[in-house]
């Protein structure tokens, strides 16, 4: 996105009106004394600030944003917005990024033809789609006493995780046709039962590095866990009433599950996620969680 | 911030710059004081010496205030108030932390430059001050960009003040000037330059050894040819016992001289001095507005001189005058006062009737008896006449004046006391004769029943060099420029040129304006109100114009010529139903055009390629646009595709 002139609204800062005081008592001091050289120099700042004005629109006319990306995070995480800067050409001084309501604040430069990557971090609090709404870019570039103000909408949104909540890890039950043993089974990866051989996968860290090294062949180590056991983490067994309670604890089994190389699946009330491991999978199921009992609004 | 240090060099130069031409006003212990405080803070950027917290900076204001009340005592003056702004600017560097505290260090740095100007007007004083303005703008730029590179900082302010000067010139002649001020405040700085109201010995001496200029006489190449310039200023023709004074309520002349033949008029800028006396050669015929001719040949001001005064004067050089005055009674002596002085006059004027023999005894007398002319005499008693005339006989011009205008009144001829300058310095560059301090002077009138006022100048006759010196022993006038040495006579054009500027400069005024909009073919003779309407009117149509004009160079928004090529493109096949979507890259779109209408595919794959290759390739090229624009101008596709484009919004 580009900005252009009428997107630019200008004001004067604190800094600006003072100037303007000092500017109408010299010019008081001028017409008194009739003083010529002051007259000269009220009018030559005068002009300057005036002059300045000029500078801090082609400062910010022309500047390119876009909007790349930002990463998933557990609520009370900061989450960094990312952005590219394009300068189109122009010098590019004290470019002023602002989230709405966050106290940090990003300042940058940008030389004649630099594109720049900006993070902004903004603090997240509650699971869901984080939408920061708009991004102000502003600049009091060169003098200070004028900012020049643009708001974009920002069509960026963010999501975010419960926040893991501890917990005893109390053994979850499978659901419905995969119940019983899971407890049982439930044991982790120490719990090691032998080698298998390697397929195309198969998780990487779980080869058997000694045996590869001896020369026997890429063999996987088996847990109790991995040979066909799984678990159900359901978001019914959690004891609680609190709902948010219930998925924070969720996140941080799914968690410790994805930690743990254990196959997992994701019992919510509205869904089923089969059991499976991997990035994608474990982004899914947090998805799922943070996502529970609101409106899917990331496309 | 992460980098408060990179403010400290640019605002301290900053100050320091603005400061300069205060230093020779200001109190040694303030520029001490400044002179300490930014040394410090440029050394604590090295060595990283504590920096003064708040209790500390209090501490030194308060130290700072309380020897500002001892310097300046209760005088709440303009004196007192550069002083006020030059300690704060002292301490200010030590609270540079944050945004806010700079910022109003440099705006303080603004104000304090505008007190240098009150100070004096002249083109060094202006010139310096653009110099001041740069330096003190670069570091509000450094300020509020202080990551910046520091050339392109350099670049910009120049680029902005230069800018701002065109405005500036022009608001400088339009914006209207009053005639009047609008509360009468002491200028700041007038105070040096005294002039004596009062003749009491020790009153000419103090100018004596001060070489600033009291004022400036410009007589467009017709320099008045006489030997010894008297400016006359002041008649004192009263005396108590110890000083001269002049007349309480001066009497003014109704009638104006009409016969002005060998009258020499000249201009005179006249250095603030605080007196309502105008200085003139002697003896003006006739006041310049503002002002009145007095029955005492001097020029008496409206109002006080506190700002420089330039005004035309017109002067005959032949002191006896035409007109007929009346026989004035000698001046009341009191009776008990300096008792020797006055037998002394008795006796040696004893069986003389004629005003002109007595006054040639008195001077006489004082050629006689060994005087010596001194400008650090004894200090005089209760009686300094006697004093002077019988015991010390060493004084000045002022001791001779006062003494013989003492005895001649004893003997019953009427004498005066006249004070004012002698001499002056001739600027062979620019026509005119600089007056200072040092060439305060005072000399005798007596009245003569066949001549009138008859000037006599009895300090003539024991120091006849000081027609042509000073009494520090410079010499007046100087004639010619062959025998000056090269740096006097590089001083004489750079005053010249000075004297040229100030003349036009500190004299642009309403009367000006007014002369200026008549070149312009305005009738301004129909009232001041319409003139200051006229006036205010330029001034903002100026100022319209100026922000229009660098709203325009904005210029409408900056194109970009491929994209608006490829937008082209894009609506030309929408018009045959073939929209593309938002998120379809070039490429797919093309894609998508080759399969729905293969008849379109050659020329839009040739301005796809185009585009992707101007826009995602490393080379620019404007040959390249130039083609893609050429293509796309051409490229009219007909006929409806085949499958409407819907398909694609589903995305």
């Amino acid at each position: 996105m580009m900005i252009h002139k009428k997107h630019l609204s200008i004001r004067p800062t604190r800094h600006g009106l003072l100037f303007l005081i000092i500017l109408g008592a010299m010019m008081a001091g001028s017409i008194n004394y009739n003083n010529n050289a002051g007259f000269i120099l009220v009018f030559l700042l005068g002009g300057m600030a005036l002059i300045s004005l000029f500078y801090s629109l082609k400062n910010l006319i022309g500047l390119s944003l876009f909007f790349v990306s930002a990463s998933p995070v557990f609520a009370g995480r900061t989450a960094r917005f990312t952005f590219q800067v394009q300068a189109n050409g122009m010098e590019r001084a004290g470019v002023t990024l602002a989230l709405p309501e966050q106290a940090d604040i990003l300042e940058t430069s940008l030389l004649k033809h630099e594109t720049k990557t900006v993070h902004l971090p903004l603090k997240t609090t509650a699971r869901g789609v984080f939408t920061p709404g708009s991004l102000t870019v502003s600049s009091v570039f060169p003098f200070g006493f004028f900012c020049l103000t643009t708001r974009m909408s920002l069509p960026m949104s963010c999501l975010v995780y419960p926040s893991p909540a501890d917990g005893p890890v109390t053994p979850v039950k499978g659901g419905g046709d995969l119940d019983g043993t899971a407890g049982s089974r439930f044991s982790g990866p120490d719990d090691f039962q032998g080698l298998s051989l390697y397929q195309p996968g198969h998780d990487v860290g779980r080869i058997a590095w000694k045996a590869v090294s001896k020369g026997q062949g890429v063999f996987v180590k088996d847990f109790t866990a991995g040979a066909g056991g799984f678990m159900m983490l359901d978001f019914d067994a959690i004891a609680s009433t609190d709902t948010e309670f219930k998925l924070s604890r969720l996140c941080r089994m799914v968690v410790s599950a994805d930690r743990n190389k254990t196959p997992y699946g994701l019992k919510l009330p509205d869904r089923v996620i089969p059991p499976a491991q991997g990035p994608g999978h474990k982004h899914q199921c947090l998805r799922a969680l943070a996502l529970y009992g609101k409106k899917d609004s990331l496309s | 911030m992460k980098h408060p240090d990179g403010h400290v060099v640019p605002v301290i130069s900053a100050l320091a710059v603005a400061m300069a031409p205060h230093v020779s006003g200001l109190p040694g212990w303030i520029i001490a004081w400044c002179v300490f405080m930014w040394l410090y803070m440029l050394v604590q950027l090295k060595t990283r010496w504590p920096v003064p917290g708040p209790v500390l900076r209090h501490v030194l204001a308060f130290a700072g205030i309380i020897g500002l009340l001892a310097t300046f005592r209760v005088q709440i003056g303009a004196d007192a108030f550069v002083g006020l702004m030059a300690v704060m600017a002292g301490i200010k560097p030590f609270e540079m932390a944050t945004h806010r505290h700079r910022m109003i260090t440099v705006l303080l740095t603004y104000f304090i430059i505008i007190t240098s100007l009150f100070r004096s007007e002249s083109l060094w004083t202006v010139l310096y001050m653009f110099v001041s303005v740069f330096v003190t703008t670069l570091a509000l730029v450094r300020i509020n960009h202080p990551r910046g590179r520091f050339r392109p900082g350099i670049t910009l302010t120049a680029r902005i003040m230069a800018q701002a000067v065109p405005l500036m010139i022009l608001l400088f002649l339009l914006f209207p000037r009053l005639q009047q001020g609008l509360f009468s405040v002491e200028t700041p700085g007038s105070g040096q330059s005294g002039f004596a109201e009062i003749l009491s010995p020790g009153s000419i001496s103090r100018m004596a050894r001060d070489p600033s200029v009291a004022f400036r006489a410009d007589f467009d190449g017709t320099l008045p040819q006489t030997r010894g310039l008297y400016w006359r200023g002041i008649v004192f023709n009263r005396f108590n016992g110890v000083q001269w004074h002049p007349a309480d309520r001066p009497a003014f002349v109704h009638s104006r001289q009409r016969d002005l033949t060998g009258s020499v008029t000249y201009t005179i800028v006249l250095e603030p001095h605080k007196s309502r006396w105008l200085l003139a050669l002697d003896r003006p015929v006739d006041a310049p507005p503002g002002a009145r001719l007095t029955t005492d040949h001097t020029l008496f001001a409206g109002r006080p001189v506190t700002r420089r005064r330039v005004y035309q004067a017109i002067s005959m050089m032949d002191t006896a005058l035409k007109k007929k005055e009346p026989v004035p009674s000698p001046v009341a002596l009191g009776t008990d006062n300096n008792p020797d002085t006055r037998s002394l006059a008795r006796s040696l004027a004893k069986g003389l009737s004629d005003p002109r023999e007595k006054l040639d005894r008195m001077l006489a007398f004082f050629k006689e008896n060994h005087f010596t002319y001194t400008l650090t005499p004894p200090l005089a008693k209760a009686h300094p006449v006697d004093d002077f005339v019988i015991k010390t006989r060493q004084g000045y011009c002022e001791h001779y004046a006062g003494a013989l205008a003492f005895m001649m009144n004893v003997l019953n001829v009427p004498a005066r006391v006249v004070g004012g300058y002698l001499g002056g310095e001739l600027n062979p560059y620019g026509d005119y004769i600089t007056v200072r301090q040092s060439s305060a002077h005072a000399w005798v009138e007596v009245f003569m029943p066949d001549k009138g006022w008859v000037r006599v100048d009895p300090t003539l006759v024991v120091a006849p060099e000081r027609l042509e010196q000073n009494p520090d022993g410079s010499f007046l006038n100087s004639s010619g420029t062959g025998a000056i040495p090269v740096h006097k006579r590089l001083a004489f054009m750079l005053e010249a040129a000075n004297l040229k500027w100030e003349a036009w400069f500190t004299g642009y005024s309403f009367a000006a304006q007014k002369e200026l909009m008549a070149q312009l073919g305005v009738d301004t003779a129909r009232g001041q109100w319409r003139t200051i309407l006229l006036l205010v009117s330029l001034t903002l149509l100026v100022l319209a114009l100026f922000l229009r004009f660098f709203l325009h160079r904005l210029g409408p928004e900056k194109k970009d010529p491929v994209a608006e090529a490829y937008t082209l493109f894009c609506k030309r096949l929408a018009r045959i139903g073939l929209v593309r979507p938002p998120n379809l890259g070039p490429v797919d779109f093309l894609n998508h055009v080759n399969t729905l209408r293969p008849d379109l595919a050659d020329n839009a794959r040739t301005i796809t390629d185009l585009y992707v290759q101007i826009r995602f390739g490393k080379t620019h090229s404007n040959a390249l646009t130039k083609q893609l624009i050429t293509h796309v101008r051409h490229f009219k596709p007909s006929g409806r595709a085949k499958t409407p484009s819907h398909k694609w919004n589903s995305h």
